[in-house]
C-alpha cells in the first residue's frame, strides 16, 4: 500500500513488531497472510495512533482472527469411477458490516494461507464500496483444468453438500474467483437449492436466467469513469471537452471508453500488446462498437484499427502515455505506468489519473502524481465497480427483482459517488486532503472498525 | 585397369567350356529368409517397387529355382517360435522394433538356437544402433541402415552369399571380387546396393543376344563378389587372401586399426596395396578434401564423402575401372562422343550427342542390340523395325527415343498400386501411380492406409461414417529424375540458389510431355481444389520425417481455361520439386547427415477434402487434425500410450504450422486440459481458420504456399454453417462458456458438439486408427486427417486419412543418471524432456530473457537467431536455445517463429513460459515432430506449474558474445553437460 500518511513513529514500530510476531506465531507457514497483515497494519498505524479506543478494543487483533474457518473433505468420482479427495475451505473473516462476502477459488495452489490473505483484503475492499458486505473467501485445491463438465459438476455438488450448511443469503454469500466461473456457480447454486429447498441469492455471479445481474461485464469500466467524474466534479469540472488516453483494450478499457463518450469526453488513444492506436478525432461510439467486435468477438489485435480507420495512427510497441491528454486511465496490467511515463504525462499537462487495474502504476509514478498535485485514484477505490455489482446482485435477489440495465447502472454510479465521498472525507479528516490513496485505505478500515466497536466484543 | 583384370566377352566365347564350370558355382544360397518386421515395415519394404519384382528381380528373371522365400513374422517371439519348431532358415533379417525383447538379446537367442544362421539388423535410424555396446553389435553378422532404397535387401543377401561362397568359387572358376573397406553403417548401406546393382548390370552385359535362360542363370553366378571389411586388419587379411582375384579396392580413410580409430588407416592401406600391385584400382573416400592430393599421389582415385553427387561419382569409378560394358556413342568417324551405362544415362546422352551419332547407331541397330543385351527384350523388339525415315530426320528420332525409353521403363514396372492409364482414369479411381520409381514416404503411408481402410470390416466399422483415403495420384520419383535431367537442373541446384531464385528456375523448367498429357486427363476428370504434396524418399521414413520441410500447395483448380489449370498444377508440382533443394531442406539434411544424393521427390496429388462455401468462394473441411498414438505430455489421468489429438476447423495447416487448436486425449475427450478458466478459452482457442480461396485465384503463385489460401474469422464459419459442429459461445454476462452457437455472445471453437455431445464418434475413430497404425508399424504413429460433415443431405460423415507416419521412439540403449547432481551446477531442469542420452560439445547458449521479452518482436528475434546460426555453422559450433513459448510456431504471437535453417546448429532446445507469456508447448506441429525425430534434446520448463526451472541469474552473469534486445548469446569456456533420461522423460543441463 502506498500512502502519504506520516511515517510511523517509534512506538508504532514497537507495536507493529510485537503485533506481527504474534500474527506469525499464531499463523505459521501462511506467508501471504503475514504480508497482507503487515501492509495493512503499517499503513494504518497513524489511524490507530489517533484512535486509542481501537487499540483498547483490540480491533486489529480481532480483525486478523477469522470469525470462523470451515475446512472439509470433498470426495468425488471421476468419469471412470475412481475416487478423488480434495480439501474444501471457507474463511468467514469478518461480518461486522454485513454477511461474509468473497469469492471461491478452485486452483491447485489453494491452501489456508492464501484464502486468509485474500479474505483479509476482501474485508476492506467490500467496506470501501459502502455496501453492507463483510469479508470472506473460500475454495479448494481442485483444478478445473482437464476435467470434464460432469467431473466439475460432481465436484461442485460434493463441495456444496458440506458448504451449504454454513452459508445463506444473510450469512455468507460466496462469489466466483479463479477457476470458478459461470459454469461452476451454476452447479454450486443448483446443489444449494436442492439441499436447502430454497431459491435464495446465496451466490453471486449467477447466470442471468437464475438471478444474475446485468452490467456485470461493464461495471468495472463504468465505475472507473464514474469515480473519475467525481474527482473532476470535486474540482468543479466535468468530462466535457476532456481528452483521455487509456491503456488496455479489454473489458475495463473499452467500457471505460464507452462511458467517457457518454459523458462528453473524447478518448484519443488506446493500447494493447502490439502498441497504441492514436485517433485524434476520438474513438466515437461507432468506432468503439467496431473495436468491441474486433476484440470481444474476433479476438484480434488493435493493429486492425488503422486498416478500418486510416486517419488514425498506430504506434507499434509504444504505450499511450506519450500522447498529450487531460486524463489517463491505466487499465492493462501491473506496473505498466512507471516514473518516466508519469513524467511525460505530467509534462504534457495531464490533470487526472485513475487506475482501472490492480496496481498498474509503480509507487514512483504514484508519488510523482501526488507531488505534482494531480488527483490520483488508486485501483482499490476506482476499480470497485466489479465488487459493487456483486452487492447489487444480492440486493436484487433479496428484493426478488431483476433490475434493468439502467437501474443497475444508476446504482453503480451512486456507489462510486459514495466511495468517492468516503475517500475524500477520510482524507480530509486525516489532513491528507486530495490524497485518494490514503483516503481509500482509511475509509475502508474505519467503517469496519467502527462497526466492530459498536457491536461490542464479539 | 590392366587387361589381366578386365572381364571381356571373348572370355566367354566358348560357351561349352565356360558353362562347364559355372553350374557348380555358388553352392551356398540364401533360400529361406526369416524377416522379422511389423506389418507396416514389411509393407514399406514391399510396396514401393514391389519387393519381389525389383529387389529379387535377379532371381525371378533368371533363377526361378532359387528365388528365396521370405517368411515374415511380426515379433521376435514369433521368430524364435519358428526356429524352435525346427524350421530351417538361411538368413534372419530383423528390424529394431520387434516386440518387447531387446534386439541384441534376440540376436543372441537366435545364435544360441542356430549358431551358423546369419542375423542382420536393418535399422530405420542410426539411433537404433549408435548407442549399442560393441558386445551388442557383435551379436549381428551385419548391421544395415534403411535409407529408402529397397535394393538393400538384395545387398544383404548377396553379401551373406558372397562370404559363404567366395573360397569355393575362386577355386572353381576364379571369380573376381571387390574389396570394400568401410566402417560406417550408413555409408556402406548406401554403397552396397549401388555396387551390387552395377555388378548385376555388368553381368548382364556379358550375355549375348539369344542366350537361353539357363545360360544366363549360370553366368549370373560368375559375377564378381564383394568383400566387406571394417578394420585395417580385416581388410589386409582379405586383401592378402584374394589379391589375385581382386578387381579393385574401395576404401574409407578413417577406420579402426589395432583396435583404435585411425584417421589415416585408409591411406596406409592404399599405399600398401599400390606398393604390392601398382595398377590395382583403388578408390579412396574421405570427407576431407586434403586426402585427394595424397590419394592421387599414389595413383588412387578420390571421392569426397560430402559431395552431393557422391553416389554418381562412385558409379563412374566402377564403370571406368571395373570394366562395365557401356553403350559407346560414336561419330561416323569413330570418335567417341559419350558412354551410356544404363537406360537412364542412355536417355540423358540421347538428348545431347550429335545427331550424326544417333543416325550412325540407329542405322546399324545398335540401340536394339544394346537393349537386348540388357535383357530389355520387349523394348528391343519394338524398336528394331522402326526406321529413320519414319521420323523425318535424326532430331525426330532423338525425341522419339527419349520419350519411348522413358515410358518404357515405367511400363515395365508395376507396383501394387494401379498404374495411371489415361484410358481408364476416372474421378473415383482410388490410388494411381503416374510414372515409375518410388512413391515416396508420404505415398507409402497413404498406400498402406488405402489398403487397410478398404477392407470391409474397417470401412464400415463406424455407423454413419466412411473411413477412406482421398483419391490419390502419385507421380513417381523417376519423373523427378527425368525432369531434373531434361532441364539440367542439377547444375542449377549446385549453385546453392536462394529459395526465390530456385523456385523461379524450377517453374521455368518443363515437365516431361507424357506427364503433362496424363495430368491433362486427370484434370479433365477432377474439378475440385487439389492438394499437391511432397512425398520424398526420405520423407516420413522412420525417425527422419522431414515433416513440413518440403512443400504442399493447395490450388483451387477452378479456372475456366483448361490450359491455365494445367499450368497451375504443373507449377505446383515443380515448386514441390524445388523444395527438395530449399534452404530449409538443405539445412535439415545437414542436420540428419544424409547424403543429398539419396533424396528424390515423388509428388502426391489429392482432391482437397472439404466442401465449397460462401457461394463457391471458399473450400475447406469441417474438421481437420492430427492424432498421435503416443502422448509425450500426458497430464493425469491421461497416460502416454493413450495418445493425443489436435483438431481445428478448416484446413489442417493451421495445426501443423502451430496456430491455436484443440488438444484432447481420445480416451478422455471431454477433458480439455488447455482450458481451465474462461480466459484460457478466450486466449487459447482457435480464432481464425484456413480455406482454399476459390474466388480470387492466384495463377502465378511462387515459393510461398499460402497464395491460394485464405484466413477467415469464425463469423464466416457461422455463416457457412460449419461452426455449428465445433462451436461454443462465451457469455460475458454469465461469465460462462455454453456449448453450441445458439446464444448471443462471442463464438469459440471448442469442439464441444463433437467431443461432448457425440455428433460423430471422432474419439473412437481416432483410437481405432491409432491402434491400427501402431499394430501395422510396430511403433507409435502420427496420423493426419480431415473430415466433412454434410449433415444437410443426411450423408455419411467422410473421415479422410491424409497421412500416416511413424513417431520417433525413444531409444533406451543408454541410461543416463540424473541422481545426486549438485543443485548449484544445474542450469536447467525439466520434468518433461524428450530425447535420450548425453548431448556433448555445446558451449554456446542463445537465449531470450524472460524479463523484457516483447512478444511483438518475435520475428526479429527469429532473424537474429538465424544470423547466429549461420555463424555457428561457419565455425562448426553447436548451440543450446532457450526461449519462451512455441519454438517454430508460424504464429508469431505464440513463440519465436524460427524456420529449420535458422536453428540447424541447435542440438538442444528449451521451451519455457514466463508469468506474462504462457503458451502450451509445440506438441503436434511439424516443427516439434522434426525436432524430436532428429533426437534433438527438447526441454519444457513451466515454472508457473512448478515444472522445472532455469538459472537465469547465472546466464545473466555471463558476458554476452552478442546481445540485441532481449536476445543474448553467451559462449562458455567449456561445454555444457546435457542429459536426458528417455525412460523417465526428465532432463537436466549442467553448467560446465
Amino acid at each position: 500500500m502506498t500512502t502519504k500518511t506520516a511515517a510511523p513513529k517509534k512506538n508504532h514500530s514497537a507495536f507493529i513488531t510485537s503485533f506481527m510476531a504474534d500474527v506469525v506465531k499464531k499463523n505459521p507457514g501462511e506467508k501471504e497472510f503475514h504480508q497482507a497483515v503487515q501492509e495493512v497494519v503499517e499503513t494504518l498505524a497513524p489511524v490507530l495512533e489517533r484512535h486509542p479506543e481501537y487499540r483498547k478494543a483490540k480491533i486489529m487483533e480481532r480483525l486478523v482472527e477469522p470469525e470462523r474457518v470451515i475446512m472439509f473433505r470433498v470426495p468425488w468420482l471421476d468419469d471412470k469411477g475412481d475416487v478423488h479427495v480434495n480439501r474444501g475451505m471457507r474463511v468467514q473473516f469478518n461480518s461486522a458490516i454485513g454477511p461474509y462476502k468473497g469469492g471461491l477459488r478452485f486452483h491447485s495452489s489453494v491452501y489456508l494461507g492464501i484464502l486468509k490473505f485474500l479474505g483479509f483484503e476482501q474485508i476492506f475492499k467490500n467496506a470501501l464500496t459502502t455496501l453492507p458486505m463483510g469479508g470472506g473467501k473460500g475454495g479448494s485445491d481442485f483444478d478445473v483444468r482437464g476435467k470434464s463438465d460432469a467431473e466439475v459438476m460432481r465436484f461442485c455438488q460434493s463441495f456444496m453438500t458440506e458448504l451449504f450448511r454454513h452459508i445463506g443469503p444473510d450469512t455468507d454469500v460466496p462469489a466466483g474467483d479463479l477457476g470458478v466461473g459461470g459454469r461452476e456457480i451454476g452447479y454450486l447454486f443448483g446443489q444449494y437449492k436442492r439441499l436447502s429447498n430454497a431459491f435464495q441469492g446465496v451466490l453471486t455471479g449467477k447466470g442471468l436466467a437464475f438471478g444474475g445481474s446485468l452490467v456485470r461485464t461493464e461495471a468495472t469500466g463504468y465505475g472507473l469513469i464514474y469515480f473519475a467524474q467525481e474527482m473532476l466534479a470535486a474540482k468543479g469540472e466535468g468530462f466535457k471537452g476532456k481528452t483521455c488516453v487509456i491503456s488496455g483494450a479489454g473489458n475495463v478499457g473499452l467500457h471505460a471508453i464507452e462511458k467517457i463518450n457518454h459523458l462528453g469526453g473524447k478518448v484519443i488513444a488506446m493500447t494493447d500488446y502490439d502498441g497504441t492506436v492514436v485517433d485524434k478525432d476520438g474513438i466515437d461510439p461507432e468506432k468503439l462498437a467496431w473495436t468491441k467486435e474486433l476484440v470481444f468477438v474476433k479476438r484480434q489485435m488493435l493493429t486492425e484499427y488503422t486498416k478500418k480507420y486510416p486517419k488514425a495512427q498506430f504506434l507499434p510497441g509504444k504505450k499511450s502515455w506519450s500522447v498529450p491528454c487531460d486524463c489517463a486511465f491505466p487499465t492493462a496490467c501491473e506496473n505498466e505506468l512507471g516514473a518516466e511515463d508519469a513524467k511525460t504525462l505530467l509534462s504534457n499537462g495531464c490533470k487526472l489519473v485513475a487506475e482501472g487495474a490492480n496496481m498498474p502504476c509503480t509507487p514512483e509514478a504514484v508519488t510523482a502524481f501526488q507531488r505534482a498535485g494531480v488527483p490520483f485514484a488508486p485501483g482499490k477505490a476506482a476499480n470497485a465497480g466489479g465488487v459493487a455489482t456483486s452487492g447489487l446482485e444480492m440486493s436484487q435477489n433479496s428484493q426478488r427483482l431483476s433490475w434493468s440495465r439502467e437501474e443497475v447502472d444508476r446504482y453503480l454510479q451512486r456507489i462510486m459517488q459514495s466511495i468517492h465521498t468516503s475517500c475524500v472525507g477520510a482524507a480530509k479528516e486525516y489532513d491528507v486532503a486530495s490524497d485518494y490513496v490514503a483516503g481509500a485505505n482509511i475509509a475502508g478500515f474505519r467503517k469496519v472498525a467502527d462497526a466492530m466497536l459498536a457491536q461490542g466484543v464479539v | 585397369m590392366s587387361d589381366r583384370d578386365k572381364p571381356s566377352p571373348e572370355l566367354f566365347g566358348d560357351e561349352e567350356i565356360q558353362f562347364g564350370g559355372f553350374d557348380k558355382l555358388m553352392p551356398n544360397r540364401v533360400r529361406e529368409i526369416l524377416l522379422v518386421a511389423a506389418p507396416y515395415d514389411s509393407f514399406l519394404l514391399a510396396d514401393d517397387d514391389r519387393l519381389t519384382e525389383l529387389v529379387f528381380s535377379e532371381y525371378l528373371d533368371l533363377n526361378l529355382r532359387y528365388a528365396p522365400r521370405v517368411t515374415r513374422v511380426s515379433t521376435a517371439e514369433a521368430a524364435l517360435g519358428r526356429l524352435k519348431r525346427g524350421k530351417r532358415f538361411d538368413l534372419v533379417i530383423t528390424m529394431a522394433q520387434v516386440g518387447n525383447i531387446e534386439i541384441a538379446a534376440f540376436a543372441r537367442e537366435v545364435k544360441a538356437l542356430s549358431p551358423k544362421l546369419p542375423v542382420v539388423l536393418l535399422a530405420f535410424s542410426s539411433l537404433e544402433f549408435a548407442q549399442m555396446s560393441d558386445e551388442d553389435r557383435s551379436a549381428f553378422d551385419h548391421i544395415f541402415l534403411w535409407l529408402g532404397d529397397p535394393r538393400i535387401i538384395m545387398a544383404m543377401v548377396k553379401l551373406i552369399e558372397d562370404r559363404l561362397n567366395i573360397d569355393h568359387d575362386i577355386r572353381a572358376a576364379g571369380v573376381q571380387a571387390v574389396l570394400l573397406v568401410e566402417d560406417s553403417v550408413r555409408f556402406y548401406s548406401s554403397y552396397l546396393p549401388t555396387i551390387y546393382s552395377e555388378i548385376m548390370k555388368q553381368t548382364h552385359l556379358l550375355m549375348e543376344e539369344g542366350i537361353n535362360l539357363t545360360h544366363k542363370m549360370l553366368r549370373m553366378r560368375a559375377r564378381p563378389k564383394i568383400l566387406l571389411a571394417s578394420s585395417q586388419e580385416e581388410a589386409w587379411s582379405l586383401y592378402g587372401r584374394y589379391r589375385a582375384n581382386l578387381l579393385g579396392v574401395i576404401t574409407d580413410v578413417e577406420f579402426p586399426r589395432e583396435g583404435r580409430l585411425d584417421p589415416e588407416a585408409g591411406m596406409a592401406l592404399t599405399a600398401a596395396v599400390k606398393a604390392d600391385i601398382s595398377d590395382m584400382p583403388v578408390l579412396v573416400q574421405s570427407s576431407e578434401s586434403k586426402h585427394r592430393v595424397l590419394a592421387e599421389k599414389v595413383g588412387a582415385s578420390f571421392l569426397e564423402k560430402g559431395s552431393p553427387s557422391l553416389l554418381k561419382e562412385l558409379q563412374g569409378f566402377i564403370l571406368t575401372y571395373f570394366g562395365f560394358g557401356d553403350f559407346v556413342f560414336r561419330l561416323p568417324s569413330g570418335k567417341e562422343s559419350g558412354r551410356a551405362s544404363d537406360l537412364h544415362s542412355m536417355i540423358g546422352l540421347l538428348k545431347s550427342v550429335p545427331a550424326a551419332s544417333i543416325e550412325f547407331h540407329a542405322s546399324r541397330n545398335h540401340f536394339s542390340k544394346w537393349l537386348m543385351a540388357r535383357t530389355e527384350f520387349e523394348l528391343a523388339h519394338r524398336l528394331r523395325p522402326r526406321t529413320l525415315a519414319e521420323f523425318g530426320d535424326a532430331e525426330g528420332l532423338r525425341r522419339y527415343l527419349v520419350e519411348y525409353l522413358h515410358q518404357a521403363i515405367h511400363r515395365t514396372q508395376q507396383g501394387t498400386i494401379t498404374q495411371f492409364d489415361s484410358r481408364y482414369f476416372e474421378k473415383d479411381t482410388p490410388f494411381v501411380k503416374l510414372g515409375s520409381g518410388s512413391i515416396g514416404g508420404k505415398g507409402r503411408g497413404l498406400a498402406f492406409m488405402n489398403f487397410a481402410l478398404n477392407r470391409k470390416s474397417v470401412s464400415e466399422r463406424f455407423e454413419g461414417v466412411r473411413l477412406r483415403v482421398p483419391n490419390t495420384t502419385v507421380i513417381g520419383t523417376d519423373v523427378f529424375d527425368l525432369f531434373m535431367e531434361q532441364n539440367r537442373l542439377y547444375d542449377r541446384v549446385k549453385e546453392e540458389l536462394d529459395d526465390d531464385a530456385l523456385s523461379r528456375a524450377f517453374v521455368e523448367a518443363r515437365l516431361p510431355e507424357y506427364v503433362l498429357k496424363d495430368l491433362e486427363t486427370l484434370l479433365s476428370k477432377v474439378q475440385e481444389p487439389l492438394a499437391v504434396r511432397s512425398s520424398s524418399l526420405l520423407e516420413d521414413a522412420r525417425s527422419m520425417p522431414f515433416a513440413g520441410v518440403y512443400r504442399t500447395y493447395m490450388i483451387p483448380n477452378n479456372l475456366p481455361n483448361a490450359e491455365a489449370r494445367l499450368d497451375q498444377l504443373g507449377r505446383a508440382i515443380k515448386l514441390v520439386y524445388a523444395s527438395t533443394f530449399s534452404l530449409e531442406a538443405r539445412a535439415y539434411l545437414r542436420c540428419s547427415a544424409r547424403l543429398p544424393d539419396e533424396e528424390k521427390m515423388a509428388v502426391v496429388i489429392q482432391s482437397v477434402v472439404g466442401r465449397p462455401h460462401g457461394g463457391g468462394s471458399r473450400f475447406y473441411p469441417d474438421v481437420s487434425g492430427v492424432v498421435q498414438s503416443y502422448n509425450y505430455y500426458p497430464v493425469p489421468p491421461m497416460k502416454p500410450e493413450e495418445g493425443v489429438a489436435h483438431v481445428a476447423l478448416g484446413l489442417g495447416k493451421t495445426i501443423m504450422d502451430g496456430y491455436r487448436s484443440i488438444r484432447f486425449s481420445p480416451e478422455h475427450p471431454e477433458s480439455l486440459h488447455q482450458f481451465g478458466t474462461i480466459k484460457d478459452y478466450l486466449r487459447g482457442s482457435q480464432q481464425e481458420f484456413l480455406a482454399v480461396n476459390t474466388a480470387n485465384v492466384v495463377e502465378d503463385f511462387g515459393w510461398e504456399t499460402d497464395a491460394n489460401l485464405m484466413r477467415l474469422g469464425l463469423e464466416a464459419a457461422e455463416l457457412d454453417g460449419t461452426l455449428e459442429a465445433v462451436g461454443s459461445t462465451y457469455s460475458s454476462e454469465d461469465e460462462a462458456v455454453y456449448d453450441g452457437v445458439h446464444r448471443r455472445g462471442a463464438r469459440l471453437v471448442t469442439f464441444a458438439p463433437i467431443l461432448k455431445t457425440g455428433l460423430f464418434p471422432l474419439p473412437e475413430i481416432l483410437r481405432f486408427l491409432c491402434e491400427l497404425g501402431h499394430d501395422a508399424m510396430g511403433s507409435h504413429v502420427e496420423i493426419e486427417f480431415a473430415v466433412t460433415l454434410d449433415r444437410s443431405m443426411d450423408r455419411p460423415v467422410e473421415f479422410n486419412v491424409l497421412q500416416m507416419r511413424s513417431m520417433m521412439s525413444r531409444p533406451m540403449h543408454e541410461r543416463v543418471s540424473l541422481e545426486g547432481l549438485e543443485p548449484s551446477r544445474v542450469l536447467c531442469e525439466s520434468p518433461k524432456a524428450l530425447g535420450n542420452g548425453r548431448i556433448p560439445d555445446i558451449a554456446d547458449i542463445v537465449y531470450i530473457r524472460p524479463r523484457g521479452f516483447d512478444p511483438a518482436k518475435t520475428v526479429e528475434a527469429a532473424e537474429r537467431i538465424g544470423e547466429l546460426n549461420d555463424r555457428f555453422r561457419r565455425e562448426g559450433r553447436l548451440c543450446l536455445l532457450i526461449g519462451p513459448g512455441r519454438w517454430g510456431s508460424a504464429d508469431r504471437w505464440l513463440g519465436i517463429p524460427v524456420k529449420w535453417h535458422q536453428i540447424s546448429m541447435s542440438r538442444a532446445i528449451v521451451e519455457t513460459t514466463t508469468e506474462d507469456f504462457a503458451v502450451d508447448p509445440s506438441f503436434g506441429t511439424h516443427f516439434f515432430h522434426n525436432v524430436t525425430s532428429l533426437g534433438i534434446g527438447y526441454f519444457t520448463v513451466d515454472p508457473r506449474r512448478g515444472e522445472g526451472r532455469i538459472d537465469w541469474d547465472w546466464l545473466e552473469s555471463l558476458p554476452a558474445a552478442f546481445e540485441a534486445g532481449s536476445l543474448r548469446h553467451v559462449r562458455l569456456p567449456a561445454p555444457l553437460d546435457i542429459r536426458v533420461d528417455g525412460a523417465s522423460g526428465q532432463g537436466v543441463i549442467l553448467k560446465p
